[in-house]
């Protein structure tokens, strides 16, 4: 759209979330003593926006840093580098009580909802805790609250006096769900939601989330190793190599043309759903040879170059940035110094 | 039929555990067959009785499994009788087992290939150098690199990949008839998964062994076994050769899983994913009250008449299911034909890219 009156043109809105060269490092701790035996960076300088409403679908491999990630974007995990700034303000210039305010706007929903709820606690408790902590709405009215917030994930009231292990592991989740949902979050970041649950589970618990982020406007930052299910649910999707972003794009894009090898394994890789009268089915491809290098000490330059097949000498000097090829899609972005000529 | 016996013949297996709070009906009369050099994927989420008749096979229930029911034979001999003399004849010679973790499957503190040159010296006449020697052969041979220098190294000292190839190492060392692997690559990387499962299949073509694949994903099982049984509340509910699974699914269940999974490929994906609604029955029966009588999926399925209420349907051959019967279900109102699922499988009619 461009206004009438003059050149300048109408901006996409502003990010909700922005991250800029965040890195987060872990100190590795080995032996019986458990001694300091030396540093992994986890995310080694990633920067990503996130859109009012939209979902960012962030995949990778064990080791690639995509849960840390996730955790410094929310400064659960304060950021060893980097900045993130939230409705354009950077977290870590918040004071302790607009850190609590932009905390309710922020919420996390984890991949083991069973570990993530206190198994002494009832639903209702568990569902009730965000809204005391934060001291939102008046107590008398929290009750209400609560039951609303059931509603709203698919568990009928009786579930409020019920405990974690009497709920089945979908349910857990949803009352996950739900407690993240409490404090009417704008941004939130689930770990791989699905991937402790049965699979006539997850499509439940993936429709869930997708009628929230419809009703409640909601951004997503969706954690996931199902390649499938992040094409469902994603507008865009991440996807990251020990610590680092390798490609980034359009859901469509990138999995109709990946442009990056490791993106091409991993898409490759993936069982699919058998379709009748295909004979490409289940995991029929040839695998990419070699197991992840160890997070503690990456290759130099590009991640992936100890693994891929069409290394030169220039991807162990030195570590491509992301970029957009000439002739991608808007917003599809590569870290690969050959993506023009294995394209 | 043929005189000789199937390498495996699991019939009317029927597994429970007794507890305090009631019975466990955790395997109801699974019936199956496996042939010398043939796989078959046992499909079916957390409970539905996979890892326990696998279990049931190799004589290895926890406390306070029991097989009430049903025979397991091993080249036409039953298992049952078998004392522990006889189970090591069978375990890791005869059927070889690998499971979902290695870091817990293996010994810790035991070199690997001592871990493998114990096989050997168990099931096979190879002792000493012979025996290391072939340990560092089979080790090469799941591609573990520099195999011959690693063999005194310990477990932790691999990435979780190759501890699963060190795993499949050990268990082939005996030159098992039957593999029995019990979500293997569950707990691996998905580049990861797709190696050991080209592994396995190589393997399985060069040693003309068995296997039975246990997982949940559906997906993954189709690359992978020729034929398939799904399990649903401890019975099987749809068994039929791979190809033939996929393309035309017969039971509501089965026909349900394919349409909630989202495809790779395909049309842009747009709306709702076709979720199973509810959930697996559970398999606890209270005392002094009986089991459900109806078929265990009915609560749960678009398609369920008076009759499924009433009884549960036996598994028998599917109209138009094949001449010979390998397409069986357990339904009362089976879907036969080309497979087109009425029921709105959002990315129907997808194209290759």
């Amino acid at each position: 759209m461009v206004s009438p009156d003059g050149p300048a043109p109408q901006r996409d809105p502003p990010p909700l979330l922005e991250a800029e060269g965040v890195e987060v490092e872990h100190v590795l701790r080995r032996g019986p003593l458990r001694r300091p035996a030396g540093v992994i960076r986890a995310v080694a300088g990633v920067s990503l926006t996130l859109a009012p409403g939209e979902t960012l679908g962030l995949v990778g491999e064990s080791g690639s840093g995509k849960s840390s990630l996730g955790r410094a974007l929310l400064h659960l995990e304060t950021p060893t580098a980097g900045e993130v700034r939230f409705r354009g303000r950077p977290l870590a210039a918040l004071d302790a009580g607009a850190l609590r305010r932009a905390r309710r706007e922020l919420q996390m929903v984890f991949q083991d909802p069973a570990a993530a709820l206190n198994p002494r606690h009832t639903v209702a408790r568990a569902v009730r805790e965000p809204l005391d902590v934060h001291g939102l709405g008046a107590p008398s009215g929290r009750p209400e609250r609560v039951r609303a917030l059931l509603q709203r994930v698919g568990l009928e009231p009786e579930y409020l006096g019920r405990y974690p292990h009497e709920l089945s592991g979908g349910q857990r989740q949803r009352v996950g769900i739900a407690r993240a949902l409490a404090t009417d979050p704008a941004l939130v970041v689930a770990d791989e939601p699905i991937s402790a649950l049965d699979v006539s589970i997850q499509a439940q618990i993936v429709n869930l989330l997708a009628d929230l982020r419809e009703s409640l406007g909601l951004t997503y930052l969706f954690i996931a190793h199902d390649l499938a299910m992040v094409r469902h649910l994603s507008d865009r999707v991440a996807v990251m190599l020990l610590g680092k972003l390798v490609e980034t794009g359009p859901r469509e894009a990138l999995f109709r043309t990946p442009l990056h090898p490791y993106t091409r394994a991993l898409l490759a890789a993936a069982p699919r759903r058998p379709v009748p009268d295909r004979a490409r089915s289940g995991v029929l491809v040839a695998a990419p040879t070699g197991d992840l290098p160890d997070p503690a000490d990456p290759p130099s330059g590009c991640r992936y170059r100890t693994r891929c097949p069409f290394a030169t000498e220039r991807c162990g000097l030195e570590a491509p940035e992301l970029r957009a090829p000439a002739g991608t899609a808007a917003g599809h972005r590569v870290a690969c110094h050959h993506a023009e000529e294995i394209g | 039929m043929s005189g000789t016996p199937p390498l495996l013949e699991v019939r009317d297996l029927t597994v429970r555990f007794p507890t305090r709070s009631g019975v466990v009906h955790a395997v109801d009369g699974v019936s199956f067959g496996l042939q010398a050099g043939e796989s078959l994927g046992l499909v079916g989420e957390s409970g539905a009785g996979k890892s326990v008749t696998a279990l049931a096979i190799l004589g290895l229930l926890p406390a306070p499994g029991r097989v009430v029911d049903g025979s397991v034979r091993l080249r036409g001999r039953d298992l049952a009788g078998l004392d522990a003399r006889g189970w090591r004849g069978v375990r890791g010679r005869e059927i070889a087992m690998v499971f979902q973790d290695p870091a817990t499957s293996l010994n810790p503190v035991l070199p690997v290939g001592r871990q493998v040159t114990e096989v050997l010296e168990a099931h096979t006449s190879l002792r000493g150098r012979v025996a290391r020697a072939e340990a560092e052969r089979l080790l090469a041979r799941v591609g573990i690199p520099d195999a011959g220098r690693r063999l005194d190294d310990h477990p932790h000292q691999f990435s979780g990949g190759q501890r699963q190839r060190i795993h499949l190492a050990a268990a082939l060392a005996g030159r098992p008839a039957l593999l029995i692997a019990d979500e293997p690559t569950t707990a691996l990387d998905v580049t990861v998964q797709a190696q050991i499962v080209a592994l396995v299949r190589e393997l399985r073509r060069e040693m003309g062994m068995a296997v039975l694949w246990i997982t949940h994903d559906l997906a993954l099982v189709a690359g992978v076994v020729d034929r398939v049984a799904v399990l649903y509340a401890g019975r099987i509910v749809e068994e039929a050769p791979a190809a033939a699974l996929f393309a035309r699914p017969a039971h509501p269940y089965t026909r349900a899983l394919l349409a909630s999974m989202p495809a790779l490929d395909g049309p842009e994906p747009s709306g709702r994913l076709a979720a199973i609604e509810g959930r697996p029955p559970d398999l606890l029966v209270p005392p002094e009250s009986d089991p459900p009588a109806h078929c265990a999926f009915a609560p749960r399925c678009p398609h369920a008449a008076d009759l499924c209420w009433v009884e549960a349907p036996p598994l028998q051959p599917v109209p138009g299911g094949g001449e010979d019967g390998a397409h069986r279900a357990a339904c009362w109102f089976p879907r036969s034909g080309d497979g087109a699922d009425p029921e709105g499988d959002a990315d129907a009619g997808e194209d290759p890219w």
